[in-house]
This record gives C-alpha cells, sequence and structure tokens, in this order.
C-alpha cells in the first residue's frame, strides 16, 4: 500500500514547529515510532511521515498542549487502555453509547453497576459499528464476545477489528497493526476500524 | 511496590546461586549468578553478579560488574564499575563513571556521563550530559545535550531542544596539565544533527538543521540548514550552508 508520506522538513515548514518540539513529543510519545519512516534520498537519509495522521496529531497537540501537560495527552494518544470506569446511567447520561448499544451488551454479559474501559470500549465499538449500519444486532453480540474475549491479549498494543463476510456468513477478526490480512475473492471486507483511533475517540469522550 | 516488611534481603557473598523473586535490599559481595526476574528496592553490587532475567530496583549501585539478560528498570542508578544490560535499560537518574553497555535501547530522564556509555539502540532522555565517551548505534534524543569532549563519541543522529558540543579541556594550567595525558582532545561523529539551539565544537556531520547554528573551531559539516542564524569559525569547514 503507497502511502501520501510527507517529509521532516516540509512537515515543519507547513506546521511551524520546530525540530526540538518534534524531538520532545517523539520523547514524550505523543507522535508514535512507527510513524517515523525512514528513507535514502539523494541527499542521504531522511525522515517522513503519513501525511493525514502527522497533520491531523500535531493539529491536536498544538491546540490541546494549553490546557494539558504533555504527559496527560500522551496518555490520550496512547493505544493503552485507560483505568476509567463509569456506571450505566453515566454512560447514557454523557451519550457516549446508546441505550440500544447497551441492552445488547446486558443481554449477553449481565446486568452490571460499573463498566471498565475494555467493556465501554466494546460497547462503544457495537455502537459505532450498528450506527453505521453495517452490522445486524445478532452480529453485534459475536462482535462483543469477540472484543472482550480478546482485545486484552493485545495489552494495550494496536490493533485492527476487520469484519469479513462471505456469502451471507459473517465474522470478525482482531490482528495487531500493522499488519497485511488477505482474504479470498469471495470474502469481502465489510469494516475495518483502528482500535487505537477508536480509544483515542473515546478518551476524548471520557474527559 | 509493597511495603519492605514484607520483603526480605538477599545478601551474595562468596559464591552464590539464587533465584529471582521480590527482594527489600540485594548485596552481592563475592560472585553471585541469580535466575529469574528480580525487583528490588536497592541493589548493591560490589563483586560480580550475573541476572538470567529482568531487574528492577528503585536504586542501583554498582562498583563491581553487574550483567543483566534481560530488561532493566531504576529509578536512580549509579554505575562506577561495568554494568551490562542485553535488554533495554529504563533508568531514570543515572550517573556513569564507569562503564554503561546496553544492547537495546536506554531511556531515562538524567544522564550523566562521566565514564563510557554504549548504547546499540536509540538513547532518549530529558537531560544528556558528558563529559565521557559514548556510542548511541540509533538516535540520541534529548531535550539538553551537553557535551564535553574527553574522549570519541558517535551517534546515528543526533535530536533535541538545545546541543551545546564543546572541547572538554577549556584554558589555564589545568588543561595544559590534562592534555599531556590524553592524547587528542576528543571529538564527536554524527550523521545528522537536528535541534533549536546548536552549538558544535570538533565535530564531524553531514547534515546539520536547526534555528540557531553556531559551528565553532575543528567542524567538518556536509551541509548546514538553518532557520534564524548561522556564525561559523574561520578554521573550521562547512562545505554547503542555506537558510530555509
Amino acid at each position: 500500500m503507497e502511502q501520501d508520506l510527507i517529509s521532516k522538513k516540509e512537515l515543519l515548514e507547513l506546521t511551524g514547529i520546530s525540530y526540538g518540539q518534534l524531538y520532545r513529543w517523539k520523547r514524550k510519545k505523543l507522535i508514535p515510532e512507527e510513524w517515523f519512516i525512514r528513507k535514502s534520498t539523494f541527499t542521504g537519509q531522511e525522515t517522513f511521515f503519513p501525511r493525514e495522521l502527522i497533520l491531523a496529531r500535531i493539529d491536536k497537540i498544538k491546540n490541546m498542549k494549553d490546557d494539558l501537560s504533555l504527559d496527560e495527552l500522551a496518555d490520550m494518544f496512547s493505544p493503552a487502555p485507560t483505568d476509567v470506569s463509569l456506571g450505566k446511567q453515566e454512560l447514557l447520561k454523557r451519550n457516549i453509547v446508546s441505550k440500544m448499544a447497551l441492552d445488547v451488551f446486558t443481554e449477553q454479559f449481565g446486568d452490571t453497576p460499573v463498566f471498565p474501559f475494555a467493556h465501554i470500549l466494546a460497547v462503544f465499538i457495537l455502537e459505532k459499528l450498528l450506527q453505521k449500519g453495517v452490522i445486524s444486532l445478532d452480529e453485534g453480540k459475536t462482535l462483543l464476545g469477540t472484543l472482550i474475549q480478546h482485545y486484552g491479549k493485545f495489552e494495550g498494543k494496536n490493533c485492527d477489528l476487520i469484519f469479513v463476510r462471505k456469502m451471507g456468513v459473517s465474522a470478525f477478526l482482531l490482528v495487531s497493526s500493522p499488519s497485511d490480512v488477505y482474504f479470498e475473492e469471495s470474502a469481502k471486507i465489510v469494516e475495518r476500524v483502528s482500535i487505537a483511533d477508536v480509544i483515542e475517540a473515546l478518551k476524548w469522550k471520557l474527559s | 511496590m509493597e511495603p519492605s516488611d514484607f520483603r526480605s534481603d538477599l545478601t551474595i557473598s562468596g559464591t552464590v546461586s539464587a533465584t529471582g523473586g521480590v527482594y527489600n535490599d540485594v548485596k552481592v559481595r563475592g560472585e553471585g549468578r541469580v535466575d529469574g526476574d528480580v525487583d528490588c528496592r536497592t541493589f548493591t553490587c560490589m563483586g560480580r553478579c550475573e541476572f538470567f532475567g529482568s531487574l528492577t530496583a528503585a536504586a542501583a549501585r554498582i562498583t563491581g560488574d553487574a550483567i543483566v539478560s534481560g530488561n532493566m528498570r531504576a529509578a536512580k542508578a549509579k554505575v562506577l564499575g561495568n554494568l551490562d544490560i542485553h535488554g533495554n535499560a529504563d533508568l531514570q537518574e543515572v550517573l556513569i563513571r564507569g562503564a554503561l553497555t546496553v544492547d537495546g535501547s536506554l531511556s531515562g530522564d538524567e544522564l550523566e556521563i562521566k565514564g563510557m556509555l554504549k548504547a546499540k539502540g536509540d538513547c532518549q532522555a530529558e537531560a544528556f550530559l558528558a563529559s565521557g565517551g559514548f556510542t548511541v548505534g540509533g538516535l540520541l534524543n534529548a531535550g539538553t545535550i551537553d557535551v564535553r569532549l574527553y574522549g570519541e563519541c558517535k551517534a546515528q543522529e543526533i535530536g533535541g531542544d538545545l546541543i551545546h558540543v564543546r572541547r572538554g579541556f577549556g584554558s589555564g594550567f589545568g588543561a595544559m596539565f590534562k592534555s599531556l595525558f590524553f592524547s587528542s582532545g576528543g571529538s564527536l561523529t554524527a550523521g545528522t544533527i537536528e535541534g533549536d539551539d546548536i552549538y558544535l565544537e570538533y565535530t564531524k556531520a553531514s547534515v546539520v538543521r536547526g534555528n540557531n547554528v553556531t559551528i565553532g573551531p575543528g567542524c567538518d559539516i556536509g551541509l548546514v540548514e538553518y532557520k534564524e542564524a548561522f556564525q561559523q569559525d574561520k578554521g573550521t569547514r562547512v562545505t554547503d550552508s542555506r537558510k530555509v
């Protein structure tokens, strides 16, 4: 997959940040290691970044750095779960998930007063896919089962959720990210969700 | 960490093999071998100790030889002897008067090097203060990089806010006295050096990029790219420079 890349020099010119800031943000893990792509050019080794990802990230850092410390920001961007737990009422009140998505969860796992982060995440992803209209309620149950049973095994490392359909039969997969997966022709990837992106979005909502 | 009341001490004198676990103070006076991961409050090594596993300590002081086959974490570490870490090292506050070798990468808060540091991977810290020698196989990334050149210093790449590299011997009698014992005053070799405020002496690098760049005596730089200001000493070589 050919990505649209931006060189370090162009990035600094475009965003107006300095080398010092870029290296500081790298040290604080505000910019993930995988985004630093080394390539040899005619001027020697140069560093490139995935254009859209880095520009969006730097924009966010610049907007938020007055309100949050760099460590707090790093926490927001990290794919590791936080130790937030919320009650059912609060999840609904703060509009983090809808009642319908929560009902699917309680139907399957029983009624629990407090949701740990991993469960909030699972319901949040379910909500997203239901809203998009790509999965049915029954498939939603399988999705929750997959996430709750297997997500913890990634231990906070990046992973993607892939939803495939073949001749009306559906399946969910969790794969570590970045990784390439290929399917036979008759199978269709309906949806690929980067869990890291979802976690980031969820963390903003929870904060 | 749990309260130290629940932890017991491990003392190694003579030749001893021990197993890993959670300890209060680990002291090595003789020759020891520890199998399994160790988590301790303090680690003092005056003899020789080999850890087959990882080592976590609140404070570590090595006057003898210590080898860690896995990763090492410590809030404070003083290396007066030799410390070899085969994995990665996370040492927040470090003083090296002897030699520290890390096969993986080294991260910390304040690294002070008065002896020798070798890191095969990257090395990152908020403050990197060196007046000894160092070799960093990857990127040396620190907020403040202050290097006094006494020996050979090498890094593949250097990045940070403030990067100051000066030759160690100042002037006066002390410098003359020291120069009798050290043949050369030391130098730094790096591929690229990037930072906001850069001052270099006796440095060989292919590219230097920054806001304010000053190239002092004894340098050999391929290309300087600067944003605001650039100054160059007379007796130094800069093949090409441009304002960007």
